[in-house]
């Protein structure tokens, strides 16, 4: 009876891990897309760009900046954990790289190179579809501002 | 308890060397058991008639003997299951702990990470660490409440970042 009852209990506990890992394995293999958008926002006008349309006004009442010209974007596919190089043009690029998913955040690495130098690097907890801004380097007479969106 | 047992503690009982533990144990058997019941009854009507006979007993030495024997045996019995008690409930006096642990470590764990120790925890986005490469500038982070976007920005010694930004 004993031996029964231990036998019982370790299969439940055996039951209960495989279920742990099978909820932790589903959450590992979701893979992500980052969405880089290259800005450059300035005074000086510039034509309107629909492929702005849905940030260039939280940008403005953000920064305060009354041009923004779409400068460059790209996208990188990361399966959790993985790591990307995003090329956004005109020397700029992003490397991402995403270690895993905790609270429903991605979290992820992000180095910003104009060309070999690293202009800022931070690690960022990211929601999906929401907005992570990042900025403030001078360019041709304007600031440079990068949205990274998580889908 | 099994049927076995029962049978065997129906025994002790009628002789009076059941302990008022095992005899709780057995009475419960007993009654949800209608097969051990019906064997107690039967035995008890055999003890009655047995009385009745007035047969006198001669205790020999050799009966003594085995009545000190059967007393260990219960004796001893009486200690294992004690034992098998114990090992019983000592996995599930360690599960309960464990669990405790694990959830006052949790909710510790919970309240520093809900400190001030990083550099931005308000809104959707929460960042870990910031740095810029660029000489003499410092990496500033803001979370925008309205539209509860992060901004993580680098502000240039010279001020080159353009004046407008966070205005």
């Amino acid at each position: 009876m004993l031996a029964h009852k231990i036998s019982r209990a370790f299969k439940v506990g055996l039951l209960a891990i495989a279920c742990l890992l099978a909820v932790a394995a589903a959450a590992r293999a979701e893979p992500v897309t980052i969405q880089a958008t290259l800005i450059l926002a300035s005074n000086d006008p510039a034509p309107l760009d629909s492929r702005l349309d849905r940030v260039e006004y939280k940008l403005r009442r953000i920064f305060g900046f009354e041009y923004y010209r779409h400068y460059g974007e790209g996208s990188a596919l990361l399966n959790l954990p993985g790591e990307s190089t995003v090329e956004l043009g005109h020397g700029f690029r992003l490397a991402i790289s995403a270690s895993g998913s905790k609270d429903d955040r991605i979290r992820t690495s992000v180095q910003w190179f104009r060309g070999d130098e690293m202009v800022l690097n931070t690690t960022v907890g990211m929601k999906r579809s929401v907005p992570v801004i990042l900025g403030g380097i001078s360019h041709e007479g304007g600031t440079l501002i990068v949205t990274l969106v998580a889908e | 308890m099994n049927c076995e047992k029962a049978q065997k503690w129906i025994s002790l009982e009628m002789d009076g060397e059941l302990s008022p533990r095992r005899a709780a144990w057995l009475h419960a058997h007993l009654d949800a058991c209608s097969s051990c019941q019906r064997s107690r009854d039967k035995w008890e009507s055999i003890g009655v008639q047995m009385r009745k006979r007035l047969v006198p007993v001669m205790q020999t030495p050799e009966a003594e003997w085995a009545d000190v024997r059967r007393a260990i045996r219960n004796d001893q019995e009486e200690r294992e299951e004690a034992e098998e008690a114990w090992v019983l409930s000592a996995p599930l006096r360690w599960a309960t702990a464990t669990l405790l642990i694990m959830i006052l470590g949790y909710g510790l764990f919970g309240a520093f990470r809900k400190s001030p120790a990083g550099i931005a925890r308000a809104g959707a986005t929460q960042v870990e660490f910031v740095e810029t490469g660029l000489p003499d500038s410092t990496p500033m982070v803001y979370t925008d409440a309205e539209s509860g976007w992060t901004v993580i920005w680098v502000v240039e010694a010279n001020g080159k970042e353009g004046g407008n930004a966070g205005t």
